[in-house]
């Protein structure tokens, strides 16, 4: 968020409307309403003053409702822009011309009653919609006495209290006593897969945000009872089974498959009536019950259907095809997020990307016309070149730091260490008014060394090296003192020793601080095209994308012909010929200028860095060398065949190969008993984890079979049936048509034996308690998808796998299609199983990531480098040997082997330092220089330090 | 000490679930017999409880219009009141036998009007004593 506020080329308006939107894509006009803050921004200074004062008090909705704040806000530290505003609803002065309080006690006087809105035109080229979710109708909250018992509350309720800056400060209480609950209940499907409150579809990450509320809650109170009542686990985005699992064995939350009715109070203690799945009545009482609340379209979904001119599907949310998930109706709009469908953060966040490609293709001739590039002052040399002059900002992190470690002690114990000029402590030290401050204080107090003492320098060091960029320091005199993860975090039970040791560690940062020096800049010039390794569908659509956006592209597939998997997939779900687009698609990529296709090609070798990769292709005998800035790994997956099941391709098979069946055979008539089995191999039997696809795939073939011949009988055994999203809509139709679903536990699977050339199947029902036979046709299994051994490209491109083999993303949330190597991303089935929808989402979403730094042309090269001291260096070649990234290559110098750094490949883990038998290695911001000055800093005594003081003072 | 007054509860399974631990609060000994459906409460079920020694029988039905059966607590009414002649005749306060409309599954309401009931039969012993 503060990246996005800091971009010179992100203009964020907020309390602002979109009233009309004219032209098309490319030219759009788009009239915004910029209602009035009634603050100034450009003066506020979020000191906070009119909060302090203002005597009206509103309900604070950012704490959903749960307490008061007042008319003057920000609703939280780290808003962006950090700056107050005044709720017009219920502001005194706007409503009834009295108070003005706020006005005098203003400081930078910001406060402005006159202000009125701003009726003004922007001329863009393409339109992102990123609305979000609305909330669920409350007559589904209603249902289960929502605001008719207080200790009924929902899970958005539940997220702030369990938030640190929360109303309670992160104290689980229940609203009606304020005492703390022994017994919390979570029912899931509130809202959501309820056909009562018009809401069909399954909201997909109520199952896994209760669980993880669940967990924040045992965190803090260990001695919790919590119960989840489950209609089907719906964990299936990638890794989420074994978070759930590890969670639920770790926390011991008992998890029950039912759908308590109603809530029920009796003497102030509240009921559950339930049905237990082998039928049996069963009462419960709890102190708290959670309502897991479902994703609903924005309350204003018509609204902005009309603005934008865009359509709605059935359930009021964006619409968009199945095979074009980004693009709404309306060209040059796209829509991303929870108002496309329900969806969670990485898909979210893929499809964000996804739509930056696709504003990027269609704007790619006017790039770099209306941008603004940011420049930094040129480096203070003078102020540099002095002697340290060190500034110390402690931060409160909120609560998160100051609600254990005595933040103003730790600050003046700073004051007397040596080489310290200013110490402060500052509530947030990383929103951007603090960042503001910080750049004021250091021309102030001429501080040429900055220590922050706050939280991980992973997170937010970037962020003070551009501030004092900004003002011209090198980025490198900047160090970081993690008080929060590493000290008030671990120690929350032992505030006095957590001061301590917070002392200690901004004390040993000072004395690091002292012996910093600079680092350099540099630029690597890039090559401006992609290698794209794959040629299924995402590989083609990434490349194609890639090339729309303006950049050439190496496509490369292993097989004769392109398609992969998708070649298999004869109808979807929703109805749309996969096979139409996929010709059209292969068709588009083939004529497509700016792609050159390689098939029966195998890649031999890549090696280089982001910007600058060479790769050697190897078609039969010939091999061809190329350059290329960027990779893009779309190896894909395949249909796993699990070898505990008599899979024959006759009368046992597969989903896919039913699918051709049905696609082939149709005329020739249908068995007239199927059966499925979900997770044949998966979730625990062979392969570890859920593929995500099959139960839709089951329901697809389902509802084909009973299309063509609607007498056959269709069972699908199934563990949980993971119809997620709209997906729902289809388990709907299927049940209503007929098809038996017959739910097995997890430790009973079904069983085939063929008797007489007929599959029988064995399998546990619930409900009976005893195991039942079916005698069947055709039983086909729902088996999982597997990656494709890419063990090769994965090793050349130093890529970490998950243990079932996908390739790892940077971050499961915020970087999904990044791979931790510079410049190499990951899209498709090598990514994770998914369906071809979110397939194309991703693919997308890898050309726009692939596409920034081909678009900079030069790409900064973070400057934490090794660097060899060729006086010293011995020329073993030691280091060479162990660099985790080539990085480092053996060179003459007047006939003497001198170790190089390869400064665009090196990655500064410093390996190589901590191995060179003659200490000729140092790397940049972590010289052994500075690490032993921050070793002997580790107790000092106090004693010593004052007497030190006194010396440099001398 | 007075032998604890004891109510019989004779209720349709659907009207609720409460358990003893709902009903802690009601002072007395209550013994919940659930029928399949109120309208299956016969004038015998109703006597009966009385002669195994009940000062006190509440029929519970489900409110008028809810009832799985369509008319189920409507039949149950009638046969109370039948079964209060019945009690006239036999020298019983017809006052000690009751029917309640409770709202589905509402465990507090059942308990609420178990009291209510419970001060009721108090009240009616204690003018038989002072006679």
């Amino acid at each position: 968020m503060v990246e996005a506020g800091r971009s010179p080329n992100i203009e964020i308006l907020t309390l602002t409307e979109v009233l009309e939107v004219e032209g098309g894509a490319g030219d759009f006009r788009v009239t915004i309403r910029k209602n009035p803050r009634y603050i100034d921004p450009d003066k506020c200074t979020a000191c906070g003053e009119c909060m302090k004062y203002c005597p009206r008090l509103a309900v604070d909705t950012y704490n959903a409702n749960l307490n008061f704040t007042r008319a003057a806000r920000i609703d939280f530290p780290q808003a962006v822009p950090t700056k107050y505003y005044i709720n017009p609803e219920v502001c005194l002065r706007l409503n009834y011309e009295t108070c003005q309080l706020c006005v005098n006690v203003c400081g930078p006087k910001a406060i402005n009653f006159d202000q009125k809105p701003e009726i003004k035109t922007l001329e863009v080229g393409a339109i992102i919609l990123a609305t979000g979710f609305g909330s669920v109708p409350l007559k589904a909250l209603e249902k289960f006495c929502y605001g008719k018992y207080s200790d009924v509350v929902h899970s958005i309720e539940m997220e702030r209290l369990t938030c640190v800056s929360g109303p309670t400060e992160g104290e689980v209480i229940r609203p009606s006593d304020f005492r703390h609950p022994k017994k919390i209940a979570y029912i899931q499907c509130v809202g959501s897969r309820d056909l009562s409150c018009n809401q069909p579809y399954c909201s997909s990450v109520c199952c896994m945000y209760a669980v993880k509320q669940a967990s924040v809650i045992k965190e803090h109170k260990p001695e919790v009872e919590i119960t989840l009542f489950f209609m089907d686990i719906r964990t299936q985005g990638k890794g989420f089974d074994e978070s759930f699992k590890n969670a639920v064995e770790r926390y011991g939350f008992r998890i029950i498959r039912a759908r308590p009715g109603k809530v029920d109070r009796v003497n102030g203690k509240l009921a559950l009536n339930y049905v237990d799945e082998d039928g049996s009545v069963r009462r419960e009482y709890f102190d708290l019950i959670v309502l897991s609340v479902g994703l609903s379209a924005p309350e204003d979904a018509e609204k902005l259907s009309k603005v934008f001119g865009i359509k709605l599907n059935e359930f009021r949310f964006a619409k968009t095809n199945y095979l074009s998930p980004i693009e709404t109706s309306r060209p040059g709009i796209y829509v991303v997020g929870a108002f496309q469908g329900p969806k969670d953060i990485p898909e979210s966040v893929i499809q964000g990307s996804g739509a930056a490609a696709l504003a990027s293709e269609l704007l790619h001739e006017g790039r770099w016309t209306s941008t603004v590039i940011k420049k930094y002052s040129p480096e203070d040399i003078e102020l540099m070149s002095g002697e340290p002059r060190i500034g110390v900002f402690v931060c409160h992190c909120g609560v998160n730091i100051a609600g254990v470690v005595d933040v103003k002690d730790v600050r003046d114990y700073v004051k007397n260490l040596p080489g310290v000029v200013l110490s402060e402590d500052v509530l947030f030290a990383c929103s951007q008014d603090s960042l503001e401050q910080l750049k004021e204080k250091i021309k102030k107090y001429k501080l040429n060394r900055i220590v922050i003492a706050s939280c991980s320098p992973r997170t937010h060091e970037s962020l003070f090296q551009d501030t004092l960029r900004e003002v011209g320091l090198n980025l490198a005199f900047i160090e970081m003192a993690n008080i929060r993860d590493q000290c008030a975090w671990v120690h929350s039970d032992d505030p006095i020793k957590a001061t301590e040791k917070a002392k200690d560690l901004v004390r040993m940062a000072v004395a690091k601080a002292r012996k910093l020096t600079p680092l350099e800049l540099q630029g690597v010039k890039v090559t401006p095209s992609a290698l794209v390794i794959g040629g299924g569908v995402a590989g083609l659509l990434s490349a194609f994308s890639i090339a729309e956006q303006g950049f050439e592209v190496y496509l490369v597939e292993k097989e004769k012909e392109l398609g992969g998997n998708l070649r298999r997939l004869k109808f979807l779900i929703t109805g749309e010929d996969p096979q139409l687009f996929l010709k059209d698609l292969i068709n588009k990529v083939k004529n497509h200028p700016k792609i050159k296709i390689y098939t029966e090609a195998v890649i031999e070798n890549i090696s280089g860095y982001v910007g600058n990769y060479t790769s050697t292709i190897r078609r039969g005998e010939a091999s061809e060398i190329i350059n290329h800035g960027v990779v893009v790994v779309a190896t894909g997956g395949k249909e796993y065949r699990p070898s505990k099941y008599p899979l024959d391709g006759k009368n046992v098979i597969t989903q896919l190969e039913l699918e051709e069946r049905l696609d082939k055979g149709a005329k020739r008539g249908v068995p007239k008993k199927i059966a499925m089995i979900q997770c044949a191999g998966s979730r625990g039997e062979e392969l570890k984890y859920c593929s995500k696809v099959c139960c839709v795939q089951a329901l697809k073939n389902a509802l084909k079979i009973k299309e063509l011949s609607p007498e056959t009988e269709v069972y699908v055994l199934y563990m949980d049936m993971r119809a997620y999203g709209f997906y729902e809509k289809y388990y709907l139709e299927a049940r209503k048509k007929g098809i038996h679903f017959i739910r097995f536990p997890e430790d009973k699977r079904p069983i085939i034996e063929i008797q007489n050339k007929k599959p029988v199947i064995k399998f546990w029902d619930i409900l009976l308690q005893e195991e039942l036979e079916l005698k069947v046709d055709l039983c086909v299994l729902s088996v999982g998808i597997v990656a494709e051994d890419v063990r090769e490209i994965v090793n050349m491109l130093k890529l970490p796998t998950t243990e079932d083999g996908f390739i790892m993303e940077a971050h499961i949330k915020l970087r999904p299609v990044e791979t931790v190597t510079d410049g190499v991303f990951v899209v498709g089935l090598a990514n994770g199983p998914q369906p071809l929808t979110e397939v194309l989402a991703q693919a997308r979403a890898g050309a726009g990531k692939a596409a920034i730094p081909l678009a900079k042309e030069f790409i900064e090269v973070p400057p934490i480098v090794a660097s060899v001291d060729e006086v010293k260096c011995i020329g073993c070649s030691i280091c060479a040997e162990i660099c985790p990234f080539s990085a480092i290559e053996m060179v003459k110098v007047e006939k003497r082997k001198k170790a190089q750094v390869i400064k665009a490949a090196c990655k500064g883990c410093g390996i190589c330092a901590s191995h060179c038998p003659v200490f000729a290695i140092d790397v940049g911001g972590f010289t052994l220089d500075a690490i032993l000055e921050q070793v002997r800093g580790f107790r000092k005594e106090d004693q010593e330090i004052k007497e030190e003081k006194k010396v440099s003072e001398i | 000490m007075k032998k604890a007054l004891k109510i019989s509860i004779l209720c349709c399974n659907y009207t609720n679930l409460s358990e003893r631990e709902d009903l802690e609060k009601v002072l007395g000994v209550l013994e919940i017999k659930r029928f399949p459906c109120s309208g299956h409460i016969e004038i015998t079920d109703i006597l009966r409880a009385f002669r195994e020694g009940a000062s006190g029988v509440m029929v519970g039905g489900c409110e008028k219009g809810t009832c799985h059966n369509e008319r189920g607590s409507e039949r149950a009414e009638k046969r109370v009141l039948e079964a209060k002649k019945i009690l006239e005749e036999i020298g019983i306060e017809k006052e000690r036998l009751a029917i309640f409309y409770i709202p589905r599954l509402s465990a507090e309401d059942f308990v609420n009007n178990a009291k209510v009931f419970y001060e009721l039969l108090l009240k009616l012993d204690l003018k038989e004593k002072g006679q």
